[in-house]
């Protein structure tokens, strides 16, 4: 075939080129592009995927899919249900930790579809696993093609923000992540409100609830996927790579991501990001039996639901605020006040339950919960700060393995040691002193960790040339 | 589409669902003081 030919672009099938679109070089902006879509278009992806967040809504009605009323011998208990969300949840470590290298390749728009494709196509294959009574299906569409999709969607727009937002990463990366706090908070009262809508007397409306989500959250992905740009190679946006701001960490340049995981500085943030999610997952999962242990008699399950809802609100907040105020004070310091304040809280908190102050106790654990989420926002900036832009997509994909360490560890320090200390006699509702303390332990573990980080050395950095911004985007 | 229109569009896009699942979650948070 002669060369001139091959080149033509008429000659590629219809797919070809319709995919085409997905390119990394089709997704340059042009002059008139504003950076602030690539906000929105963020917020897209993480809105959609933090729905996993509130996939706890679907275990009742799952559990009573033959009986519909009741859960009859035939069904799933709640325990196998369980499973699902911790199996997204490995799968998106995993596949942020492995398709990290990729999603640097292909570029943002590539990697968000895919996203798309197995975050929106894992709700079908679960709607079929329930249709058919399969839990394999609904492991497998859920469990392992959505915790993909989670993974991908996750840490692609993050990357692409912190490279358009080179003077304001922290708040730039903040935003998007506040999003996957935000999303539970639409997944939850939207999938109550479909199931109420699809539930007849043969089912509890859980299928078509998940068809319904599946295709709805591809179509608002798609505008993520359609609106998300990659900056012009030759764009250097005020305060590009310089340490002009207080507390700064930056590396000379770019360290790929197989020389970042033979540092001690990525082990010492690994280890960072884990007590902070350990502490906060922790508390978020057994806030509402809690609070009523706590506070015998004062608080109703409904006003303990309400508690829960203000910790979401309280860990989507300080997603934006603590990671915007990193981009003033440094990373550092914002790590060090997480781990300090917080292991100040959790020591004293347990005593304004002694004491019956309900308001201080509230406050005290939203302080903590906004914590919990701005380590999770700030760690990207982070991350820039000491390995530069290069490849910090793919670090960030390798440091959420610490997540999901975290997602283990967390319940079960909190469960077990709960267990142990009402088994030797303590009363409920001082059997979380103790957990708490342990807790303000691990926090001054962190606070050590991050006081030990130091700037990457030079030798690990490989020259970053300007175009290359655009190419790893 | 006007640059500034596509701005307010992409926004309101996710600024609405968002604000709605606030508001959903702020309501439920009243009841702790009621």
């Amino acid at each position: 075939m002669p060369l001139a030919q091959a080149a033509d672009p008429t000659t590629e099938s219809p797919v070809m080129s319709l995919l085409s679109i997905l390119d990394r070089e089709r997704s340059i902006a042009d002059e008139h592009y504003s950076r602030w879509l690539v906000p929105p278009a963020a917020l897209a992806i993480h809105l959609s995927i933090g729905q996993a967040y509130a996939f706890s809504v679907f275990n009742l009605p799952l559990s009573q899919r033959i009986g519909v009323t009741h859960s009859a011998p035939a069904d799933w208990k709640l325990s196998t249900i369980g499973w699902v969300f911790s199996i997204a949840i490995v799968f998106l470590g995993l596949s942020a930790a492995l398709f990290g290298p990729w999603l640097e390749r292909a570029g943002p728009r590539k990697a968000m579809f895919v996203s798309a494709l197995c975050f929106g196509g894992g709700f079908e294959v679960a709607a079929l696993g329930v249709a058919t009574h399969q839990f394999w299906l609904l492991l497998l569409g859920y469990g392992v093609l959505g915790g993909v999709g989670l993974g991908l969607g996750y840490i692609s727009p993050v990357t692409t923000l912190i490279r358009w937002f080179p003077d304001r990463p922290g708040m730039a990366t903040g935003m998007a992540i506040m999003g996957f706090g935000g999303g539970a908070m639409i997944a939850s009262p939207l999938s109550t409100t479909l199931m109420a809508h699809f539930r007849s007397a043969t089912g509890p409306g859980v299928v078509q609830t998940f068809v319904t989500l599946g295709l709805l959250y591809f179509c608002f992905m798609m505008f993520g996927v359609f609106t998300i740009r990659i900056p012009r190679p030759e764009r250097r946006p005020i305060g590009w790579m310089t340490a002009e701001h207080p507390g700064a960490l930056l590396a000379p340049a770019g360290v790929t991501a197989n020389r970042a995981i033979r540092t001690p500085q990525f082990w010492l943030l690994w280890v960072v990001l884990c007590v902070n999610v350990t502490a906060g997952i922790g508390v978020l999962g057994q806030a509402s039996p809690m609070i009523q242990e706590m506070f015998p008699g004062a608080i109703t399950a409904t006003a303990a639901a309400g508690f829960v809802g203000l910790l979401s609100l309280a860990n989507m907040a300080g997603r934006f605020i603590w990671s915007s105020l990193s981009d003033y004070i440094g990373r550092k310091a914002v790590y060090a006040t997480f781990f300090l304040l917080g292991a100040a809280l959790y020591a004293a908190v347990p005593s304004t339950g002694k004491i019956g102050s309900v308001v201080l106790f509230v406050a005290g654990y939203a302080v903590i919960m906004s914590m919990y989420g701005g380590g999770f926002a700030t760690i990207p900036a982070y991350l820039r700060d000491m390995f530069g832009t290069l490849q910090v997509g793919a670090i960030h994909g390798r440091l959420l393995t610490a997540w999901s360490t975290a997602g283990i560890l967390g319940p079960v320090l909190v469960n077990y040691i709960r267990e142990y200390e009402i088994g030797h006699g303590v009363a409920k509702a001082d059997a979380y002193t103790t957990t708490m303390h342990i807790m303000a332990g691990l926090l001054i573990v962190g606070f050590i960790c991050n006081l030990l980080v130091r700037p990457v050395d030079a030798r690990n950095a490989v020259a970053e040339e300007p175009s290359s911004s655009a190419a790893t985007a | 589409m006007r640059p500034v229109l596509r701005l307010v569009a992409a926004w309101a896009l996710v600024g609405i669902p968002l604000a709605w699942g606030v508001w959903q979650v702020v309501r439920r948070s009243l009841d702790l003081f009621r």
